[in-house]
């Protein structure tokens, strides 16, 4: 059992592996879309953003109404719908990220 | 008080040289509508803008007024050349400072104002266009996908608050609301405010673009909208063959400033404003009343101090309305009755269309070039006279002649009636 399971057990943790490479991918893209789509938004290059990077502070001349704007514009760049009571919540290009993520998962995959 | 800088936008061009020129050439900028498909109304022409022409210059709130309704970006543009054109700079009092701009004070364009100022603009109808278009949204896409931004874009007092916000202007700032009279009272109560003492200089005029369907469908209904299809030959103010107004869309802002603070900066005038009155009367709900307008124009002639003979051109409201023509032209005469001698009358409405709050203001521009150039601009599409304004002196063709003053009129649906009177500088 010992011998058999062993192999199993590695490509499982391959299979993970790859899986969060896949993931971490994949979140790359997404965030690295979601910087596109921002920058198309207020017109100027936005690409110093990081995950750690408040939404609110990080980006030039933001205000609350562009701040739901911006969010009705990537709802549409993402074929999302954003629930109104988080989108008070979002802090960080990283809560943002997930919730895309999140919300993409929820209405399937996304061409 | 005296006018040093002017800002024009309509469907003759974006300065007031286009306009003037426009108006000189007799150039029209009526054409099909292209805002959105008119095939159901009765009247599918329009004096458009150039929006292309409509550019705002980096600066606060940039991002905010590209989405306002097109009244606030064309006041916005029109203020933004008035003041270029003024000269006008001074030392900026600190704006109200703006939720984006939290950290410090308001940052503004240009070099900034002298404090002291205000902002004095007239809206009729405001952002109609986002209404109706922010309806639309609604019912097809559903209420959450409504923009945070629709509510500011359409208020009437946008546009008079974009100008104050990009400026810091911080002493005060207001809107009019009277209807097509709204611009021609906005200027009026400016210089009240300057005469008074209580402000040095104001940007004044008044702005509007509602070509969208509600508004054929409103005025259509009111029968007071052309059926002629030919942009060649309507609206025909004054001609017998009138029919209704045609839709057009404009600013017109001006630099009003105290006739010393102007002098003192060696400013370049365009010319004085002397006299305003406004008043309230009409027949019905949005008739032109003869015996009231005769009263407004009297009122102006009068807080001008000069005699009905004084003034040598009327700018009118004349807007191809059948009744509307004939009552201010009746009104003309009758204030006229006993004066030595006639001023010529003439109307821009053939050029640009039928402006709404914009109407006076635009009126003002082309008089205030006319008395620049002395020569009075035509009545474009006026052919056959009307046996009704025997009497009355319609420039049918641009004339050269000695313009001293200039009485400039427009009214509003409600009864309101505003008439300045403006002296050559």
């Amino acid at each position: 059992m010992t011998s058999e399971g062993e192999p199993a057990m590695q490509d499982e943790k391959q299979e993970e592996q790859q899986g969060e490479k896949q993931d971490a991918t994949q979140d790359q893209e997404l965030f690295a879309r979601i910087v596109g789509h921002i920058g198309e938004f207020v017109e100027r290059d936005v690409s110093y953003l990081t995950p750690q990077s408040n939404l609110g502070t990080s980006i030039e001349g933001m205000s609350s109404l562009k701040m739901i704007e911006l969010l009705l514009y990537l709802e549409d760049c993402f074929s999302v719908d954003f629930d109104e009571s988080v989108m008070e919540k979002l802090e960080t290009m990283q809560d943002l990220e997930s919730y895309i993520r999140e919300a993409q998962d929820v209405s399937g995959p996304q061409a | 008080m005296v006018v040093t800088g002017a800002g024009v936008v309509c469907s003759l061009g974006s300065t007031v040289d286009d306009l003037w020129q426009g108006l000189l050439d007799g150039r029209s900028g009526i054409a099909p509508v292209t805002r959105f498909d008119p095939a159901r109304f009765h009247s599918r022409l329009a004096g458009e803008v150039d929006d292309a022409e409509v550019t705002l210059s980096p600066g606060p709130y940039a991002f905010e007024f590209k989405r306002m309704s097109a009244f606030v970006r064309y006041a916005l543009f029109a203020a933004e050349r008035a003041v270029e054109d003024s000269g006008l700079t001074g030392e900026p009092c600190d704006g109200p400072v703006g939720e984006a701009y939290s950290g410090g004070s308001a940052p503004r364009v240009g070099p900034g104002l002298p404090s002291g100022g205000a902002v004095y603009l007239g809206v009729a109808m405001g952002g109609l266009p986002s209404i109706e278009a922010g309806v639309l949204k609604q019912e097809r896409q559903g209420v959450r996908k409504t923009s945070p931004f629709l509510i500011p874009s359409l208020i009437p007092n946008m546009a008079a608050s974009a100008i104050a916000l990009r400026h810091g202007i911080a002493d005060e700032q207001v809107t009019i609301a009277g209807a097509c009279a709204s611009g021609c009272q906005a200027v009026g109560e400016a210089m009240r405010a300057i005469r008074s003492g209580d402000r040095t200089w104001a940007l004044a005029g008044g702005a509007e673009a509602v070509t969208t369907p509600i508004t054929y469908s409103g005025f259509q209904a009111m029968m007071a909208l052309s059926r002629d299809e030919d942009p060649a030959s309507t609206p025909r103010p004054f001609d017998r063959r009138r029919d209704g107004m045609v839709v057009g869309e404009g600013a017109a802002v001006f630099v009003l400033e105290d006739g010393a603070h102007a002098e003192a900066r060696g400013a370049e005038v365009y010319g004085e404003l002397v006299g305003y009155a406004t008043n309230s009367g009409c027949d019905d709900l949005t008739g032109i009343s003869t015996p009231h307008v005769v009263r407004c124009m009297d009122g102006a002639l009068a807080d001008a101090g000069v005699a009905a003979d004084a003034v040598d051109c009327v700018y009118a409201q004349a807007s191809g309305m059948v009744r509307g023509d004939a009552a201010e032209l009746a009104a003309v005469r009758e204030l006229l009755t006993g004066a030595g001698r006639r001023p010529v009358v003439t109307s821009i409405k053939g050029h640009t269309g039928y402006m709404f709050a914009a109407n006076g203001p635009m009126n003002l521009a082309a008089a205030l070039m006319a008395l620049r150039h002395q020569t009075v601009s035509p009545t474009l599409k006026y052919e056959q006279s009307d046996a009704a304004f025997t009497g009355v002196d319609i420039a049918g063709e641009a004339r050269k002649t000695e313009l001293r003053r200039c009485l400039i009129n427009a009214f509003g649906f409600g009864g309101i009636n505003a008439s300045l009177v403006v002296s050559r500088a």
